[in-house]
């Protein structure tokens, strides 16, 4: 048995007291002490002798007042935790955690310190979601869980939760053989179903039971189905007699569950239960527990495998309900009402400021998932702009109105019509600003059914933008940008009239209000035509931002950013909006650091403002890169640095990926124009070489505006810029192919494929072509996995494009197939773009008439390449070979049924 | 694609069809409607078929004639002329126009020669034997019938199978399991969607004898709870050579067994249907007839009503899918330029509201036409199986109907629809209420036309004949994917690809794609499909 060196510990224990010491120095000084211990194999040992047994070993005892012992039995199994996360300390062997595995469980006994319980719960978790994972063999791991099985149902609380938790974090690995050919899910799910239907232990472990049977619900494993009559008895009989709010809370969880994954099980008591669930809704306080009984309702109607007509009969019900708890709830209304008073002369709190981080999607794993939490919590403060940021009960049944609309808008609108109708006009502000909102979350679903009363109901909407409750004013805001496909579509008559007013709330005195404006605003242009907004809009559009740009606030400067994007976007700028925009850009930017983020909104409305000005913006050109070029070189150098030296913090990817976007808004904007720019004659091309760097980047984003970059750059530059370099950007690209599964790198992966296509057109590929169309083919041709179609789309367009000059390499081997030239061909079905498609298809005939006879065509193929060939191609640049496969294949073409298009197709070749 | 995709294609050519025909009820069709040569009245059933036949041989004749003109610049606008003649005068020079673009290729083709020797070995041959398009065949059977009957060839053993209707739990195992009984199955394949991997309710089934699928036919079947729908895979050139009539106004006392005594009287059935009520298994009223000749159609169908155990029931021919598209196409050639594309209209009209289907089993079987028309188009656009969906509102719908004065919604009653403001929505008149409930919402069309289907059934009043039972349908039925909605109609463009039809779905409300969320530049060579911008602005209730 390990037992510590008393001196050793004393000393650690020591460093422990000061690493949480109010005096930064000690602080500093404890830290980086400990940091060295790290490499001591004991070091992990150590940590938990003290969490379990800090208060009671003779040496820490007379050594460390109460206090002292208890904060120190925390802060070490706090450390053991990070210890454990922090790379491969388990995996790798180093550590000696023999004590660990054999005592830890020590600490969930004391059961009157919650702290050192809580702690050993977590270092528990830890410890399977790392070691145990990974070394299922190891006996302890079993009996660690029979043990915690075995306490949980003798009713410990602090064992339960930490089965909560282990099954939060790793519930699929136990369905897999453990040690003993032991699967541990069973026992499990015998221990919990219990423990659920133990009347006589606490709520909190009902609850908890019930939390953890809800991990198991999506896996389905055998002993789960087995028994599940079982756990719904349980359940049914729960939400009838338990009303403790957690336990009700994993009900309405559980339901939703069984609701997508055995919805069989539910369907005989859906009517029970949707009562139930409104019952909930309409009566507990507890906002937790409503929230999830509304979300059941809600997945109830998005759940893709209940029809309609099932869910029918239960609008009249739904709807009220609904309705009446669209009205913000008291807290928030007292704290609306008490700051209603104009502010938008206040400067923005940074804090108040939602840390934009506009592109990346997802935090990696592992990566600062602590500090999220922490966010959560740290927003408890009681503040106006807190009422809207949380999700709350209001916000989840005005959701489920929305969707629900969408499902049965007439039955919706059938019963919620009346019901608003008699509100419009309410003299209790907060009943007007619901009704506004029930009526903007039906507007996308319901648009049909409003037509003949919304010529009505718009005017009366645009008067709420006079409310002088700031609430309703902005509600109105976003609830008339609802409407805007509507207007848009048929009712232009009610554009300028509904536009203007909330054009006029841009300049409203609250800032919560103008944030409504100025999304509604930004919704508008997205929606428009192109020629609507040229002709009608611009000037008043123009002259709005340029007022709004003087009069915002950091906050609402970010969503105007966004909004002149899209108007950036959407028509092409002229001097005039150069003369009134670049000015407010250009100051902005000369205002703020390099570090700043509001850069990153900055340089994307920048970039947008660039490619929709072309040339007009070449004299601001050469400052914007060079500053654009700076941020990215230095962020790309401190992030190399920061791999080699952990006290240098990298920056956020966004400034590398804002950076990059603006490059490459100025090379779309300015084309092979800033060339000289990017590459200036004689240079060393510093830009590829960073480039090359950020195609290493593990998070998709970089890569994916590295590769767009790129192709843009191949597009539109001198592909000899290239030559050095080229091997190394294949290899990338080859590898994104390969390697990239992650659906959240789809986009990257998007990039990749398009701009090797590219490349392909404009430099000889000639040796890597055989690697890189395998590559290519592999992806094409999977079948175990499910493509998204625009990868589809991309690949073939690519294929297409190399084979204009190399068509020999898909003409045998796997490609060479009537199915997959037919896969071929419907992956490019829906492809607008002429430039592409007639590319992709002109290399795709190369391929075709090489492959000559060896390849029995289908009629259905055959069909599907006229097809293809007859919409958005442009036939003259390949004319000769298409004759060529139309005059081989001409008997059996006569035998096809053509559509319009394809016979027009076929005609025209008369005309030339 | 499979083949056996194609024979799910082949099969549902001959779907419960009709002959396309604008609705009776159109009194204010549009000038556009007007203008068109289509004769919607009296929806003559022998000409336009052959047209497009013709307007193929046309393409064909102007692609060789493009190279005749590359080698001796002369001959093009004789020839489109040609062609163009051909289009219109179809009704009594099928034969000499044939020739006529006989000579034409001949001398084409020999034009070729030099270069295009292969072309030539072709051409050679071609002409004396180029065999008839089949289409042509089929609908020019009036002016042919006489002197040469044509038959669908059945005496070759039809083995293989299309079972519909199955249950989406149905592995190849238990379907294999279950048809053993009647031989041995020596190819089976469950049709999957190819992004989720789930059944898409359907297959194909070859026993090693046509004596087995002779008595698979014979019967009722249910499999896994579902009552499934085996039919004979008729190969589509046999197909083309059938056909097929619809009878509606049927007693509800009528078995199915009677229904083709009845019918067998005017040549040799092939298939019967007699649509039954899958909960009460009495007739709905309707049914469909195929016989092994057109001959025989054209008898049944000297006679607009027959009558059948007390009714008077009627008689309508039913033509093949495909044969149908064609006409639609013969029509917008032959059309002035400039005019719209039929077919446009065509697809638009049954989900835009404007006529009303459902008010007799006639109109929903045009309904129906249309609908599975609108969803191959859908399904080519989007890549989606919608037809399969559509097969499920279907029978969702079917037992509901009559239909007929839909809920008095307080709104919606006038609502017009900018793209298809021919669409009289008055037309249906008295008994279309509710027509835009079929118009539904754009962007869960499909999702709005079953759930009026069955709602409706629960409303239809005043329309007699009142069938009950409608919309019973069990949680686990097939059903369409749900929630991606036709390209055109997302605001942000969202792609179909990247549903947010599953789960919860509440980043729909994000606006707007991501510039740079793929890439590609102004000059419209980007990548696509992603929709990724990131939403600053406000949302009352964004997660």
């Amino acid at each position: 048995m390990w037992a510590p060196n008393l001196e050793s510990l004393l000393q650690l224990a020591v460093l422990l007291r000061s690493s949480m010491a109010p005096h930064q120095e000690e602080r500093r000084g404890a830290m980086d002490a400990l940091e060295s211990f790290k490499i001591q194999p004991e070091f992990l040992n150590y940590l938990c002798y003290i969490l379990i047994e800090g208060e009671s070993s003779e040496a820490l005892v007379s050594h460390f007042s109460a206090q002292e012992l208890q904060n120190n039995r925390a802060t070490a199994g706090l450390l053991l935790k990070n210890t454990m996360l922090d790379g491969d300390n388990l995996t790798k062997g180093s550590q000696d955690i023999g004590y660990v595995k054999a005592n830890i469980i020590h600490g969930l006994y004391n059961s009157n310190n919650s702290l050192v319980t809580n702690v050993t719960g977590i270092v528990i978790t830890t410890l399977f979601s790392t070691y145990y994972r990974q070394h299922r063999d190891d006996p302890m791991g079993v009996q660690m869980i029979s043990n915690l099985v075995e306490l949980a149902s003798n009713g410990s609380e602090a064992s339960m939760k930490t089965l909560s938790k282990i099954m939060e974090d790793s519930a699929q690995f136990f369905q897999l053989e453990w040690s003993g050919h032991i699967k541990p899910i069973d026992n499990l799910i015998a221990c919990f179903l219990d423990i659920t239907a133990n009347g006589s232990t606490t709520a909190t472990n009902r609850a908890e039971a019930i939390k953890c049977l809800n991990t198991v619900i999506p896996l389905q494993p055998q002993s789960f189905s087995l028994r599940i009559d079982e756990f719904l008895n349980s359940i049914f009989q729960l939400a009838q007699t338990d009303e403790n709010d957690d336990v009700r809370v994993q009900v309405c969880i559980a339901f939703s569950s069984l609701l997508k994954f055995r919805p069989d099980k539910l369907v005989d008591n859906l009517a029970g239960l949707i009562h139930f669930m409104l019952h909930l809704i309409s009566t507990v306080k507890e906002e937790k527990v409503s929230i999830e009984a509304c979300e059941f309702i809600h997945s109830f109607c998005t759940d893709p495998n209940i029809p309609e007509h099932i869910i029918q009969p239960f609008v009249t019900d739904i709807v009220p309900v609904l309705l009446t708890k669209m009205v913000y709830n008291e807290e928030s209304i007292m704290v609306l009402e008490s700051s209603n008073d104009d502010d938008a002369s206040e400067e923005d709190k940074d804090e108040d400021i939602k840390p934009a981080a506009p592109r990346i999607v997802k935090k990696q794993r592992g990566d600062g998932e602590d500090s999220d939490d922490d966010d959560d919590d740290d927003d408890s403060g009681v503040d106006e702009s807190d009422v809207d940021t949380q999700w709350n009960l209001r916000k989840c049944a005005a959701s489920t109105l929305d969707v629900m609309t969408n499902i049965l808008p007439r039955d919706v609108m059938y019963v919620a019509f009346p019901f608003l109708k008699e509100h419009l006009d309410s003299d209790r502000w907060f009943i007007r600003e619901a009704t506004v909102l029930a009526l903007g979350a039906m507007a996308e679903g319901g648009m049909k059914y409003f037509d003949d009363q919304l010529p009505q109901l718009i005017p009366f909407l645009v008067d709420q933008l006079k409310d002088v409750w700031a609430p309703v004013r902005k509600i109105t805001c976003w609830s008339l940008s609802r409407f805007a496909p509507w207007i848009l579509k048929d009712h232009t008559e009610f554009l300028i009239p509904v536009l203007e007013p909330v054009i006029g709330r841009l300049m409203d005195r609250k800032k919560d209000v103008q944030e409504a404006a100025i999304s509604s605003v930004a919704v508008f242009i997205e929606s428009c035509d192109a020629e609507l907004v040229e002709t009608v809009l611009y000037d008043e559009l123009l002259n709005s931002f340029n007022r709004c740009f003087e009069f915002y606030k950091k906050k609402n400067l970010i969503i105007l950013y966004d909004a002149v994007s899209r108007f950036a976007e959407k028509v092409e700028l002229d001097e005039r909006a150069m003369k009134v925009l670049l000015p407010h850009l250009v100051n902005k930017w000369s205002l703020l650091p390099d570090n700043d983020k509001e850069l990153w909104p900055l340089l994307e409305c920048l970039s947008y403002v660039a490619t929709s000005l072309g040339e007009k913006f070449m004299p601001m050109a050469p400052d914007v890169y060079a500053r654009a070029f700076r941020i990215l070189c230095n962020c790309v150098e401190l992030e190399a640095t920061s791999q080699q030296n952990p006290a240098i913090v990298a920056p956020e990817k966004d400034f590398i990926i804002t950076s990059i976007d603006m490059i490459d808004g100025l090379v779309q904007g300015l084309g092979s124009q800033c060339q000289p720019l990017l590459f200036p004659p004689g240079s060393d091309n510093t830009l590829l070489q960073i480039m090359l760097q950020c195609l290493q980047d593990p998070f998709h984003e970089v890569r994916q505006s590295t590769f767009a970059l790129l192709g843009d750059i191949v597009y539109f530059f001198d592909p000899q810029l290239l030559a050095a370099t080229l091997s190394q950007f294949l290899k990338f690209i080859g590898t994104e192919i390969m390697h990239n599964d992650d659906p959240d790198g789809i986009p990257a992966l998007i990039n990749a494929i398009w701009c090797l296509g590219l490349i392909s057109e404009r430099i000889n590929l000639g040796e890597y072509i055989i690697d890189l169309s395998r590559v290519l083919l592999d992806l094409f041709t999977t079948q175990g996995q499910i493509l998204d179609a625009a990868v589809l789309e991309n690949l073939a367009i690519t294929m297409g494009r190399i084979s204009i000059t190399l068509p020999e390499v898909f003409s045998n081997g796997l490609f060479a197939s009537d199915a997959m030239w037919n896969r071929w061909c419907n992956a490019l079905q829906d492809l607008d773009s002429l430039e592409e498609k007639s590319s992709a298809y002109m290399g795709f005939m190369n391929i075709v008439n090489l492959v000559g006879d060896h390849v029995a065509i289908s009629n259905e193929t055959l069909k599907n390449i006229i097809k293809g060939l007859s919409i958005n191609v442009d036939p003259t640049p390949f004319a000769q070979s298409i004759y060529t496969f139309l005059m081989k294949h001409a008997e059996r073409i006569q035998g096809l049924k053509l559509s319009q298009e394809e016979v027009t197709f076929l005609q025209q070749f008369n005309g030339n | 694609m499979s083949s056996d995709e194609e024979d799910f294609n082949d099969i549902y050519g001959d779907e419960p069809a009709t002959k396309e025909e604008v609705p009776k009820t159109e009194p204010t069709a549009d000038t556009k409607k007007e203008d068109a040569p289509s004769d919607s009245k009296d929806a003559g059933s022998n000409n336009t078929a052959a047209t497009s036949s013709l307007d193929q041989l046309a393409a064909l004749q102007a692609l060789s004639s493009n190279f005749n003109q590359q080698q001796q610049q002369s001959n093009s606008n004789d020839q489109s002329t040609t062609s163009n003649s051909n289009n219109n005068d179809n009704e009594n020079n099928n034969i000499s126009s044939n020739t006529e673009n006989k000579t034409s290729n001949d001398v084409s083709w020999e034009q070729l020669q030099q270069t295009m020797s292969q072309f030539q070995q072709q051409s050679q041959l071609q002409p004396p034997q180029m065999p008839q398009p089949i289409g042509s065949q089929m609908s020019e059977n009036s002016a042919l019938a006489a002197n040469n009957a044509v038959k669908a060839d059945l005496s070759r053993d039809i083995c293989k199978m299309f079972i519909g209707g199955l249950n989406w739990e149905t592995t190849e195992d238990t379907l294999r399991d279950y048809f053993s009984k009647y031989g041995r199955v020596i190819d089976l394949k469950i049709m999957k969607d190819t992004n989720t991997g789930r059944s898409r309710g359907f297959g194909f089934l070859t026993f090693d004898s046509s004596s087995s699928v002779d008595e698979v036919v014979k019967t009722q079947h249910i499999l896994d709870g579902k009552v499934i729908d085996p039919k004979r895979a008729i190969p589509r050139e046999e197909q083309d050579k059938t056909g097929k009539i619809f009878v509606g106004g049927i007693g509800a006392d009528v078995r199915p067994k009677e229904f083709e005594e009845f019918f067998a009287q005017w040549g040799t059935i092939i298939d019967a249907q007699l649509m039954l009520d899958k909960d009460t298994g009495r007739s709905r009223g309707f049914g469909f007839v195929t016989y092994d000749s057109p001959d025989a159609v054209d008898r049944v169908c000297q006679n607009k009503f027959i009558d059948f155990k007390g009714k008077k029931i009627e008689i309508k021919r039913a033509e093949p899918r495909h044969m149908q598209k064609q006409q639609q196409m013969g029509d917008g050639m032959s059309a002035p330029a400039g005019m719209a594309n039929p077919m446009a209209q065509m697809y638009q009209s049954p989900m835009m509201g404007g006529f009303n289907p459902m008010f007799n089993p006639q109109a929903m079987a045009e309904y129906y036409q249309k609908m599975q028309e609108y969803y191959q188009q859908m399904q080519q656009q989007t890549g989606m199986d919608y037809t399969q969906m559509f097969q499920q509102q279907m029978s969702m719908m079917m037992p509901g109907y009559p239909m007929g004065g839909a809920a008095a919604m307080p709104s919606g009653t006038t609502s017009s629809d900018s793209a298809t403001p021919n669409q009289g929505e008055d037309s249906s008149g008295s008994n279309n209420g509710g027509v835009q409930t079929i118009g539904g919402e754009s962007s869960e069309r499909a999702r709005g036309t079953e759930r009026d289907g069955s709602e409706i059934s629960g409303i239809g009043s005043g329309h007699g004949n009142n069938s009950v039972g409608g919309g019973k349908s069990q949680m686990n039925l097939p059903r369409g994917p749900r929630g991606p909605s036709p390209p055109s109609e997302s605001e942000g463009g969202d792609r179909p690809s990247h549903g947010s039809g599953r789960g919860r779905d509440r980043d729909r409300h994000h606006r707007g794609s991501h510039r740079n969320g793929y890439r590609g530049g102004s000059s419209g060579y980007r990548g696509r499909g992603y929709n990724r911008r990131n939403n600053n602005g406000y949302h009352p209730y964004n997660r």
